[in-house]
């Protein structure tokens, strides 16, 4: 598709099947004015400091404009604009978002799937997105008391997820980095990153974390993984004839055992390295971090950064989703 | 609430005094504060009997007038402001854990975290109905078979907001929002909290300057003889480094600046953060602008085929901005190890044990020292890494120097200065760097 083609298709995006309302659901609009906005331009120019009096002066802006990519940023006491930049305003609010995207888990992606290149993404490595989503978003919801959690994705490689709790809204940097901090058991991006040691975290989120990581290596387990973690092939036969015959189900007395062998080869923390979430600290500590609108386009794939409804998560597949650029 | 009367966080007091009797309270505090490093408990059994007696209420009093005229002073000086936090920080710590009835410790909770972000335990269970969660069975448990527990401790529910160091550490039970864990564990982060609201009074405090001659004079007197404090939070500063050339001098850098140092040699490529990372410290340890654009033109391997010219265009930005010379204009200071652990590169906490081991023996050690690494120590402070990587750092400096310290390393500077001090790369100036210097002798 040419410029011409993609600004028709974006322009027909943001005037037909746009809808805002999807948005105010998870994002304070209170103070819709003092929002920050930034676009990217199908030539490559970067703006931001940029605020809209209404909903629909944002629309028309889309629609008129089409730029190639549409962020969102925090809430300031008066309307950011190009004589009023942010750095001279006085920050009141941005939402909790973390950010898990597989450029993250690059190290380690071989060992879950046959990608190659930083930009393929497959439904098996999307797996170790899943398995984030479902360690933050249970976290979340039992350790730090957040009820109003919206995953949405983010037209490429990841997922973001926002906190639409009132408490996540105004914390300040450090509080975030808190978050970070208690939700990260690997420090680093390297391969060879440190594990966080096991006896330091407490039992509940240990267990949370070692149950669900064991039952997603499990289920997306392939045989030369077994070798290469040092079982073997006898074990890793067996392993992979009970996978089968459980036609992927994951029983408790399944992972018992399997956690008894890996105990014995002392593999746990290889295992953990290769699944335990990745998250983006940057997107979440960064008190004026423009990120992505949610329901906006990505300019780079032309796929819906869409809203994932509960119920759905975890059957999404990226690879799946249509471009409104083909 | 019953707060102690020593806590100076109440509801102002009476100003209607004579402004010398003022004057003299703060002199009074002054005192007492400077007395701290010689030995606390001195300065609480002296000043701070543990009796109920009720004369000492006005003796109370007027430490808290005293300490509301020190907090005008501060106002006026940032780096008074410094001391005087830090120091009352102190105290607080203090008189908190040696001077306070269960009731009252319940009621400094409520004053410094907000009564809405603190809940007993029995009404934590009670609207969290917890009966059936097991782990909190479990933190019961560990709380009363605790060994050496305090009689006084008991268990305190605060939100998680209101203490963010103990959820980064879990050194709590976190449930719903909700940090569990007993009093003790939340001693340091009161103490944070208690440090923080004295700033916002000081703050505050601003607005009462300027209303009367007589206290706007007083409080210049204060601030005069009180000068030599304003130089005591300037050990990491840069401006011993000046001048000294150290860049070529590799042995007194930091493990984590020589591991980057020596990632960029054999790769010719680092990430942002990392670049930043030195790129500060290059500057603070007296680099001139011109000699790290060369340095990062000759060393970088995204440079090759690139003009000198085009790359002060474009990546010489970056090194110019760290200078303040381009952009906010800001003179940026290296990060203290903390920020370092969470958003830069420290290889205690980011090197996998076995990496870190081999780092630390093999390429650290013997590049710049001609060094027979101990290896028991090695695997201890390998071990300790995990989980104190700022102490494991401290415990590494005596392996390399042959000199043990006094302080913890708390910033990259604080190591290059150590480390060029006994090297003989710069001399002792000041009065507190010789205190500093005797410390370490003696800790031999």
């Amino acid at each position: 598709m040419n410029r011409v083609q993609q600004r028709t298709a974006l322009r027909d995006y943001y005037s037909t099947h746009f809808n805002f309302d999807d948005l105010a659901a998870f994002i304070n609009f209170s103070d819709f004015s003092t929002r920050e906005f930034g676009f990217a331009t199908l030539e490559g120019k970067f703006f931001r400091n940029i605020s809209f009096e209404t909903p629909k002066a944002l629309i028309d802006f889309l629609v008129d404009r089409t730029p190639y990519h549409v962020y969102i940023g925090a809430v300031y006491n008066d309307p950011p604009t190009r004589e009023n930049p942010i750095h001279t305003l006085e920050w009141f609010g941005h939402e909790l978002v973390f950010d898990i995207d597989l450029n993250e888990y690059d190290a380690v992606r071989q060992h879950v799937c046959n990608c190659q290149g930083a930009d393929q993404v497959c439904i098996r490595c999307w797996q170790l997105v899943n398995l984030a989503v479902h360690i933050i978003d249970e976290t979340l919801r039992l350790d730090f008391g957040m009820k109003d959690i919206t995953w949405v994705f983010s037209g490429r490689r990841g997922v973001h997820g926002w906190i639409a709790d009132d408490v996540g809204f105004t914390i300040n940097q450090e509080q975030r980095m808190s978050l970070i901090d208690y939700l990260s058991v690997i420090h680093g991006e390297a391969e060879k990153a440190r594990i966080q040691d096991r006896t330091k975290l407490k039992y509940d989120f240990r267990y949370r974390i070692e149950h669900t990581v064991f039952k997603y290596f499990l289920k997306n387990v392939r045989r030369k993984d077994l070798i290469d973690l040092g079982f073997s092939s006898s074990i890793a036969t067996n392993v992979m004839k009970q996978l089968e015959h459980q036609e992927g189900q994951i029983d408790e007395s399944l992972l018992r055992n399997f956690n008894l062998r890996i105990a014995k080869i002392n593999k746990y923390d290889e295992i953990l390295r290769r699944w335990v979430p990745r998250i983006d600290h940057k997107v979440t500590i960064d008190l004026r971090r423009l990120l992505r609108l949610p329901t906006s386009i990505h300019g780079k794939t032309g796929k819906i950064a869409q809203i994932l409804h509960p119920s759905d998560i975890f059957s999404f597949n990226p690879d799946e989703e249509s471009s409104i650029f083909t | 609430m019953a707060l102690p009367d020593w806590f100076i966080l109440q509801s102002p007091p009476n100003l209607d005094i004579d402004v010398k009797q003022w004057k003299n309270f703060a002199w009074n505090r002054v005192k007492l504060l400077e007395q701290l490093p010689q030995g606390r408990s001195r300065v609480v059994r002296d000043h701070f009997p543990p009796t109920d007696d009720d004369s000492l209420n006005q003796i109370y009093n007027d430490y808290r007038l005293g300490a509301y005229l020190l907090r005008l002073v501060a106002a006026t000086n940032r780096r008074l402001e410094a001391w005087l936090i830090e120091t009352e920080g102190d105290l607080f710590e203090y008189l908190y854990s040696d001077r306070t009835t269960v009731n009252q410790k319940w009621d400094i909770f409520k004053s410094l975290f907000g009564s809405e972000n603190v809940m007993n335990y029995e009404e934590f269970k009670y609207k969290m109905d917890e009966k059936q969660n097991e782990y909190l069975a479990d933190l019961y448990h560990q709380f009363h078979s605790a060994r050496g527990r305090v009689t006084s401790d008991f268990l305190t529910c605060v939100h998680f907001t209101q203490v963010p160091w103990m959820v980064s550490n879990r050194r709590g039970y976190l449930r719903k929002g909700w940090v569990v864990s007993n009093e003790i564990s939340f001693r340091g982060s009161l103490k944070k909290a208690f440090e923080h609201k004295l700033q916002e009074e000081v703050v505050k405090a601003q607005d009462l300057l300027g209303v009367n001659e007589s206290i706007d004079q007083a409080v210049q007197e204060i601030e005069q003889n009180l000068a030599k404090h304003t130089q005591i939070r300037s050990q990491f500063s840069s401006a011993e480094f000046e001048g000294r050339d150290l860049q070529s001098h590799p042995e007194i850098f930091p493990p984590c600046m020589i591991h980057l140092f020596s990632e960029f040699e054999k790769t010719g490529r680092l990430i942002h953060a990392h670049r930043l990372q030195i790129g500060f410290f290059l500057k603070k340890i007296g680099m001139t602008v011109d000699d790290q654009l060369h340095y990062w033109f000759e060393k970088s391997v995204d440079n090759l085929n690139v003009t000198y010219e085009e790359f002060l265009r474009t990546s010489g930005y970056q090194i110019r901005h760290l200078y303040g010379l381009e952009g906010g204009k800001k003179d940026y200071a290296v990060p203290k190890c903390s920020t370092i652990a969470t958003s830069y590169f420290c290889p205690f906490v980011h090197l996998a044990p076995a990496i870190l081991f081999k780092f630390l023996s093999n390429n650290y050690l013997t590049r710049y020292k001609s060094l027979t690494p101990p290896e028991n120590r090695l695997e201890r402070i390998v071990s300790q890494s995990g989980s104190n990587p700022t102490a494991a750092c401290t415990e590494y400096f005596p392996i390399i120097f042959k000199k043990s310290l006094y302080r913890k390393i708390v910033h990259p500077l604080q190591w290059a200065r150590y480390a060029s001090k006994f090297e003989g790369l710069i001399v002792e100036q000041r009065e507190s760097d010789s205190s500093i210097s005797e410390e370490v002798e003696t800790n031999q």
